[in-house]
């Protein structure tokens, strides 16, 4: 009876948690997309645009993985779809990357074109794209479980293989740029985005274990995640207190 | 008076654009159109047949794809000083090089007492590397030599990359200041503009909502 109680207990706590954390994903996201709308040079809506889809991915990821992983677990049709969104999440994720770096060559005062990355991104997404889909038709031929896969599950899986493999290698291009770039604004938002990812990789390598105690304490700092990723979006323009100054203003016929 | 290219950047200003012979400085940190209005500008002088001169840290190709972006017609283009894909090289790590290139480039072009516009986003490269008394100086003489060969000159400098003290330095080298911000208020962020100075214009401190929109900036008023 009291072992049942502790699972209900935790269950509940697991959802609570993971309903604070797609909430603030989706506040990200939210945000990002209102900061967007300011914006107006093409370069800096792109980027804004990348991160809020980030957003968004990450929290869908958190709400199916935690629905699936509690109603269907053994659902080889929802563990695969659970695999697609988490490939389509590593690829917007490097989709952000790609604008970033090039966001940061223009604040490059020399335009160094870091790491050859204007040809070289080509050569990087045609990889991203075979590998995703390559990994996806391994897992569909092999009827793998996300879930329950030791090879393909949680951070053995998702991050080695298909498009979370490019952005470590992206994330290595981006550190360059960032050490080239002198603009503190660009820095600022790659600090929050960095910590938002590597304590993503950490919670990852938590979440995949099955024991409960693990999975809060993944579900907490993904809170914490959620928070940096939040951060980060606040961080992609820096806003001014709004004047308190009015007047009138009748633009020509 | 010379035209900004937008109309309701011209009617702001008091209806007819910059003064002549002036140097304007757009502030604003990245992201909020500054380049635009330099866009602009270089196009309306294209249009009536100016000379112009656009020194860039970036490639051409990168300019101009910016410019289409804006939708600013790229059928009529400028003289190019840039890093790369123009005949004359923007190498910011040298002044003097860089002087005696617009220089001559206008010198040549814009010869007679024809009128030329010279626009240009070294400004914050520049003071990146280099220290700020000596791009003072630097910009000091070029402004000069620039106002000489009756040209108005355009820059844009990044707030938030230098400190204060060297921004409001710059910005009185110059005739007229243009600031563009991101202010927050509430769930919302507005884009707001004001000019700050203008040579020959009584200091308004009012504050206009602003948007680039099918090629070109809707200006209305902002009211709390």
């Amino acid at each position: 009876m009291s072992d049942d109680y502790l699972i209900l207990a935790s269950t509940v706590l697991l959802f609570a948690l993971g309903g604070l954390v797609v909430a603030l994903y989706s506040y990200g996201a939210v945000w990002a997309f209102r900061i967007r709308r300011a914006l107006m040079t093409p370069l800096f809506k792109e980027r804004a645009t990348w991160v809020g889809i980030v957003a968004i991915f990450f929290a869908i990821l958190v709400a199916s993985n935690l629905l699936i992983r509690l109603f269907a677990p053994t659902n080889f049709y929802l563990s695969f779809l659970e695999y697609c969104i988490t490939n389509a999440a590593g690829i917007v994720t490097f989709a952000w990357i790609d604008t970033t770096i090039k966001m940061a060559r223009r604040s490059d005062p020399l335009n160094r074109n870091t790491l050859k990355w204007k040809q070289l991104r080509y050569v990087i997404w045609t990889f991203t794209f075979l590998t995703t889909i390559g990994s996806l038709v391994a897992v569909a031929i092999e009827k793998i479980n996300f879930f329950s896969s030791s090879t393909y599950g949680g951070a053995g899986g998702a991050f080695v293989t298909g498009a979370f493999g490019w952005v470590l290698f992206g994330f290595i291009a981006l550190v360059l740029s960032y050490r080239r770039s002198r603009d503190p604004i660009l820095r600022e938002h790659l600090k929050w985005f960095g910590l938002f990812l590597f304590l993503l990789f950490i919670v990852d390598s938590v979440l995949s274990k099955e024991f409960d105690a693990f999975r809060i304490a993944g579900e907490v700092l993904l809170a914490l995640d959620a928070y940096f990723l939040y951060r980060g979006v606040k961080s992609l323009a820096p806003f001014s207190r709004v004047p308190l100054v009015e007047q009138e203003f009748k633009p020509p016929d | 008076m010379v035209s900004t290219g937008l109309e309701h950047l011209d009617s702001v200003l008091g209806g007819d654009g910059y003064p002549e012979r002036s140097s304007i400085l757009v502030a604003g940190p990245p992201g909020v159109g500054k380049e635009a209005l330099g866009y602009w500008f270089m196009r309306s002088g294209l249009l009536a047949s100016e000379f112009c001169l656009y020194v860039t840290h970036l490639a051409v190709p990168e300019v101009l794809e910016d410019m289409k972006a804006f939708r600013v017609p790229t059928d009529r283009l400028p003289s190019w000083i840039a890093s790369e894909g123009s005949t004359l090289k923007c190498d910011i790590s040298n002044l003097t090089s860089l002087s005696t290139n617009i220089k001559e480039s206008l010198g040549k072009n814009a010869g007679d007492g024809k009128r030329s516009r010279v626009i240009t986003d070294i400004l914050s490269p520049l003071l990146m590397l280099n220290p700020a008394d000596t791009i003072y100086r630097f910009f000091g003489q070029l402004l000069t030599s620039c106002k000489q060969n009756n040209s108005v000159f355009l820059a844009t400098i990044e707030e938030g990359m230098h400190q204060p003290q060297v921004l409001a330095a710059m910005e009185q080298l110059f005739d007229g200041v243009l600031e563009l911000r991101l202010y927050e208020e509430g769930p919302r962020v507005e884009p707001l503009f004001r000019v700050r100075k203008m040579r020959g214009m009584v200091p308004r401190p009012n504050y206009f909502r602003y948007e680039f929109s099918k090629g070109k900036m809707e200006i209305s008023a902002y009211v709390r």
